[in-house]
C-alpha cells in the first residue's frame, strides 16, 4: 500500500543536516505500524515526507503505487482530503469553528452535501464517544476529548492513510489508552492503513510492528506476536538496546 | 457547514484578529469620504473657488486613495502572515489553494463590505467635526453646512469596494509559498535579523549626508530643482539607516554582556532583534510618512505666514493711499474718512507730498523732509530721524522690491544739487518701510528742502491707523475701499488684503493640513497595528518571565521602554528630516520661518507624546491582564 525507496532528507542551511538517509519502508494494507527513535532521529521528518508536508531530498514515496510528490498543487489538495487522515500532538483544531465543523471540515473543503456530512459526522461522533460535546468550541473541551475530536476529523472520509504524530504526547495516561484503543478499533474495523510515530512504548505495542529508527537510518523492526504485553516488553528491550538518554523514553511523557 | 459557511464562522468567531485589520480599513474608508464629503461640498462646488484649488482637492484625494491602497495592502499582508499556521493547518486538510484564495476573498470582502459601510457612517459624523474646525480656523465665505452628501458616499463606496476587490486578488502574491512545513511551523520561526552590511551602513550614511548637504546648501529657486532627487536619496537613505544602523546597534549591544545580562535589558533587546525585520520596516515606513505630514503642513503654515507677512511688513498702516496724476486728492482722502465714519471706525492719519527730483540716477528720486518722515513715523511708533544740514539719509529698497540694482548704493555715491549751487552729500544708509517707496530714497534736513529745484513727479501720500477695531470692521472698511478705489488700485487695506490671502488660500490650507493630519494619524496607526500584533507573543512572554519572578515595576519598565522605541525612533528621524526640508524652504522663499517650524515640529512632537502614553496605558493593561 505504502513503498518508501531509497528515501533522503537533507536540510539545506549553512550547515547542511543530514535528516534522513537510505530509508526503505514498505506498509500492507490495514496495517498499524508505529515508528520510535530517540529525539531528533527523524521520526517525524519521515512522517512529514510521506504526509506530503515536506518534500524529499531524493527517494520515491509511493502510495496505492503512485507517487504524491509528483501531483499537481491541486490534486494534491484533493489527495490530502480524499486519502489522508492527520493526527498531530497538539491537536491542531480550528478554534473558530465548533467540535462538528471541525469534524466535517475536509468534506466541506471536499464540497459535500450537508446531509451527508452531518450524517457521516453524527455516526463517528457516536463511535468515539463525543457526541455530547457537539456544539461546544476547542476551547471548551479537555485534551483527552480534543484528540478524540482530531482522530474523527482524520476519520470521517475514510482515509486510506492515517498518520499520528505522537497523538499521545499531551494527554494523561488514560486519555492516551483511550486514543489509543480507539485507533486501533478504527484499523482492525475500517481496515485502514495506520502510521503512528511515538515516544512511548505503550501506544507502541497498540501497532502489528514497530520500526525503530536512529540517526536518520532504520535501526531494526519488531513484529508484535499474540499478546500485547509482551510485545510491550520486546519493544522496552529494543529501545534500551537502541541507547540514547533513558529520559526520551518514559510511558508518560513529562510535560 | 458549506464552504461558505466555514469562511463566515472564520471571520466572525475569531474578531479579535480581525478586528484590527478590521479598524485599519475602516479608517482609511473614513479618511477618503470625509475628504470626498468636503471635496463635494455644495459651498465649494458652487461657490467661488479658484480652479486650482479644485484641482488641488482633486489631486490630494487621488493621493489619499492611492496611500490608502498600500495602507490596506500593508494590513492584510500582516494580518496573513500571522494566521500562516492556520493556512498550513487547512492545506494539510486538503484544502486546495483556489479554495485558500476563495476563503481569503470571502474573508475580504465580508470585512471591506463592513468597513466601507461603517467607515463611511464614522465619516459622516467625523467631517462634521471637521467641517466645523474648517469654519472656524479658515477664511471661507460660504457656511459650510452639514450636507446629506450622496455623491461621496456613492464614490467612497464604489471606490473601496473596488479596491478590496482587487487587493483580494493581491492575497495570491502574499500566500504564494511555499512549503506546508514552513506554514505550520510559521509562528515558531524567527523572521530572522537582517544582515548588517557594513557597505550599506556607509551607503546609508552618504545618502543621508549628501541628501541634507544638498537639501541644505542649494538657495532660492534651485530647491525646486533639488527636491525630488533630495526626496528620493534621503527615502533610500532612511530605509538603509533603520535596516543597517538597527542590526548593527544591537548586534553591538548584545555583544556587550555588561548591558546586555543587565536587569531587564536582556529581554527588551532580545525582543528587538527578534522582530527586527518588521520593525525596520515600520520605522521607515512611520519616518517616511510623518515626514511627508510635517513638511506638507510646514510648508503650507510657512508660505501663508509669508505671503500675509509680506503685506504686513511692506505696508504698516491700517490703510494707505498713494494719489495718481489728475486725481482729486482732497476728494479721494474724503472718500476714505468718510468710509471709515460710515463704519464708525476711528483712525488717526497723516499726509504727506512726497516729490521727486532728478538728481543723475537713472530714475526720479524721491527726496524727503525729515519732518514729514518723522510725522509717518510718530504714526506707528516708529525710530525718527535727525539728518544734520548736508547730510541726506538713504532710505535703501524696499525689501519687496526683489531686483537687485542696489539703488541705495548709487545714491550714496551721487550728490543732491540744490538751487543755491550748494550740493548734499549722502551720510548713512537705513532700511525702513515706513513711506512704501519701492526704489532708494533720500531723507534731508527741513531747511535744506527748501533750496530743492523744481520736482519732476509729485504725489500724495496719505496713511490711516485704525485703533481699536474688530476684524470684522476692518475687514468691512478694507473692502468697501478697494472697491471705490479700483481703478487704479491705488489704496488699500492691509487687513483686507490678509483677509483675501487667507481666502484664497484656505481652501488649499485646509488640503494640506487635512493631508497631513491624515498621513500623522496613519503614521500612529501603523506603530499600533506594529504593536498589536505582537501582543499574543508578549503576553505569553510574560507570562513564563512573571512565573520566574518579575515585579510589576519591572514588567512596565520593559514594556514602556518597548513602546518608547517604536514610538520615538521613527519621529526623531521624521522630525530632523523635517526640519532639513523646512530649512530648505526659508531659503527657497529666503524668508524666515523658524518659528513656524518650530510650531509645527512640536506640535506634532507633542502629540506624539500623549499618543505614546495612551498607547502605553492601554498595552501595559492588555499585558497585565494576560497575567
Amino acid at each position: 500500500m505504502l513503498q518508501v525507496k531509497k528515501l533522503n532528507k537533507v536540510y539545506q542551511g549553512k550547515v547542511p543536516y543530514r535528516a534522513l538517509t537510505d530509508i526503505d519502508l514498505e506498509v500492507e494494507e490495514g496495517e498499524f505500524v508505529g515508528i520510535m527513535g530517540p529525539s531528533g532521529s527523524g521520526k517525524t521528518t519521515l512522517l512529514n515526507l510521506i504526509a506530503t508536508i515536506d518534500e524529499p531530498t531524493s527517494g520515491d514515496i509511493l502510495i496505492d503505487g503512485k507517487n504524491p510528490h509528483l501531483l499537481s498543487r491541486n490534486k494534491l489538495a484533493k489527495f490530502r482530503r480524499q486519502q489522508l487522515g492527520f493526527v498531530f500532538q497538539d491537536f491542531n483544531l480550528l478554534n473558530t469553528l465548533t467540535v462538528e465543523e471541525n469534524i466535517v471540515l475536509p468534506l466541506t473543503l471536499d464540497g459535500k452535501r450537508v446531509k451527508d456530512m452531518k450524517e457521516k459526522a453524527d455516526m463517528i461522533a457516536k463511535k468515539l464517544g463525543i457526541s455530547h460535546i457537539m456544539e461546544k468550541r476547542t476551547y471548551e473541551i479537555s485534551g483527552g476529548q480534543a484528540q478524540r475530536v482530531a482522530v474523527a476529523r482524520a476519520m470521517i472520509h475514510r482515509p486510506k492513510l492515517l498518520l499520528a504524530d505522537e497523538p499521545t504526547g499531551n494527554l494523561d495516561s488514560k486519555s492516551s489508552r483511550d486514543v489509543m484503543e480507539m485507533l486501533s478499533h478504527i484499523n482492525k474495523q475500517e481496515k485502514t492503513t495506520m502510521l503512528l510515530v511515538t515516544h512511548e512504548a505503550q501506544a507502541a505495542s497498540y501497532s502489528d510492528r514497530v520500526i525503530f529508527i536512529r540517526d536518520g537510518r532504520l535501526y531494526s523492526e519488531i513484529h508484535r506476536g499474540d499478546s500485547q504485553k509482551t510485545f510491550f516488553q520486546k519493544i522496552i528491550d529494543t529501545l534500551s538496546l537502541l541507547g540514547g538518554n533513558d529520559n526520551d523514553f518514559s510511558s508518560v511523557r513529562p510535560s | 457547514m458549506t464552504f461558505r459557511q466555514f469562511a463566515l464562522h472564520n471571520v466572525f468567531r475569531n474578531k479579535r484578529l480581525y478586528v484590527a485589520y478590521f479598524f485599519s480599513s475602516m479608517f482609511a474608508v473614513m479618511v477618503f469620504f470625509t475628504f470626498a464629503n468636503f471635496a463635494f461640498h455644495p459651498a465649494f462646488q458652487e461657490g467661488d473657488m479658484p480652479s486650482s484649488a479644485m484641482k488641488g482637492m482633486l489631486v490630494a484625494g487621488g493621493i489619499i486613495y492611492v496611500f490608502s491602497f498600500f495602507f490596506i495592502l500593508y494590513s492584510m499582508s500582516s494580518f496573513l502572515q500571522s494566521r500562516k499556521r492556520e493556512f498550513g493547518l487547512l492545506m494539510l486538510l486538503g484544502m486546495s489553494s483556489r479554495q485558500v484564495k476563495r476563503m481569503t476573498f470571502i474573508e475580504n470582502m465580508v470585512i471591506g463590505i463592513f468597513a466601507t459601510t461603517f467607515g463611511i457612517g464614522f465619516g459622516l459624523i467625523f467631517s462634521k467635526v471637521i467641517l466645523l474646525i474648517a469654519e472656524n480656523v479658515l477664511v471661507i465665505d460660504e457656511t459650510l453646512n452639514f450636507y446629506f452628501p450622496t455623491k461621496a458616499i456613492l464614490l467612497s463606496f464604489v471606490s473601496f469596494v473596488l479596491l478590496f476587490l482587487v487587493i483580494s486578488f493581491f492575497v495570491t502574491f502574499v500566500l504564494r509559498t511555499k512549503k506546508l512545513v514552513e506554514l505550520i511551523k510559521a509562528d515558531k520561526q524567527s523572521k530572522g535579523e537582517p544582515k548588517a552590511s557594513l557597505l550599506l551602513t556607509i551607503l546609508a550614511a552618504i545618502l543621508l549626508i549628501g541628501g541634507y548637504g544638498v537639501a541644505l546648501y542649494v538657495k532660492g529657486t534651485q530647491v525646486v530643482i533639488a527636491l525630488i532627487p533630495v526626496a528620493i536619496v534621503v527615502i533610500i537613505g532612511t530605509y538603509f539607516f533603520f535596516t543597517q544602523l538597527s542590526v548593527f546597534v544591537i548586534r553591538r549591544l548584545k555583544k556587550n554582556k555588561q548591558i546586555f545580562w543587565k536587569k531587564t535589558n536582556m529581554l527588551l533587546f532580545s525582543d528587538l532583534s527578534f522582530r527586527m525585520k518588521d520593525n525596520a520596516r515600520t520605522f521607515f515606513m512611520v519616518a517616511i510618512i510623518s515626514t511627508v505630514a510635517f513638511s506638507a503642513i510646514g510648508t503650507l503654515f510657512g508660505f501663508r505666514t509669508y505671503l500675509t507677512k509680506g503685506i504686513v511688513e511692506a505696508t504698516p498702516y491700517s490703510i494707505i493711499y498713494n494719489s495718481m496724476e489728475g486725481e482729486d486728492v482732497k476728494a479721494k482722502i474724503n472718500d476714505i474718512n468718510n468710509i471709515l465714519s460710515e463704519e464708525n471706525v476711528k483712525a488717526d492719519q497723516e499726509v504727506i507730498e512726497n516729490k521727486y527730483y532728478e538728481t543723475g540716477v537713472d530714475y526720479p528720486v524721491l527726496i524727503v523732509k525729515a519732518s514729514e518722515y518723522n510725522r509717518l513715523a510718530k504714526l506707528i511708533d516708529e525710530d525718527l530721524v535727525d539728518p544734520k544740514e548736508n547730510q541726506a539719509i538713504v532710505v535703501g529698497d524696499h525689501h519687496a522690491n526683489i531686483n537687485t540694482f542696489k539703488n541705495d548704493e548709487k545714491l550714496m555715491k551721487t550728490k543732491i544739487p540744490l538751487k543755491d549751487g550748494k550740493e548734499i552729500q549722502a551720510f548713512s544708509t537705513i532700511s525702513s518701510s515706513i513711506i512704501n517707496e519701492m526704489q532708494a530714497y533720500y531723507i534731508i534736513n527741513d531747511n535744506e528742502y527748501k533750496y530743492l529745484p523744481e520736482p519732476v513727479k509729485e504725489s500724495t501720500l496719505a496713511a490711516w491707523v485704525i485703533s481699536n477695531a474688530t476684524d470684522e470692521r476692518l475687514v468691512a472698511v478694507g473692502e468697501k475701499v478697494s472697491e471705490s478705489f479700483n481703478k487704479y488700485n491705488n489704496a488699500f487695506s492691509i487687513d483686507y488684503n490678509v483677509y483675501v490671502v487667507d481666502k484664497a488660500y484656505g481652501p488649499i490650507l485646509f488640503i494640506g493640513l487635512f493631508i497631513g493630519i491624515v498621513f500623522f494619524v496613519s503614521a500612529g496607526s501603523f506603530l499600533y497595528f506594529r504593536l498589536y500584533s505582537d501582543l499574543d507573543n508578549d503576553q505569553e512572554k510574560f507570562k513564563a518571565i512573571t512565573k520566574l519572578g518579575l515585579t510589576k515595576g519591572e514588567l512596565k519598565k520593559v514594556i514602556s521602554r518597548q513602546t518608547a522605541i517604536l514610538f520615538f525612533a521613527p519621529i526623531i528621524v521624521a522630525l530632523v528630516h523635517g526640519a532639513v526640508a523646512l530649512t530648505a524652504l526659508m531659503h527657497l522663499f529666503d524668508y524666515n520661518l523658524v518659528r513656524e517650524s518650530a510650531i509645527v515640529l512640536g506640535v506634532f512632537a507633542f502629540i506624539q507624546v500623549v499618543y505614546f502614553f495612551i498607547v502605553r496605558h492601554f498595552y501595559t493593561k492588555q499585558i497585565q491582564k494576560a497575567l
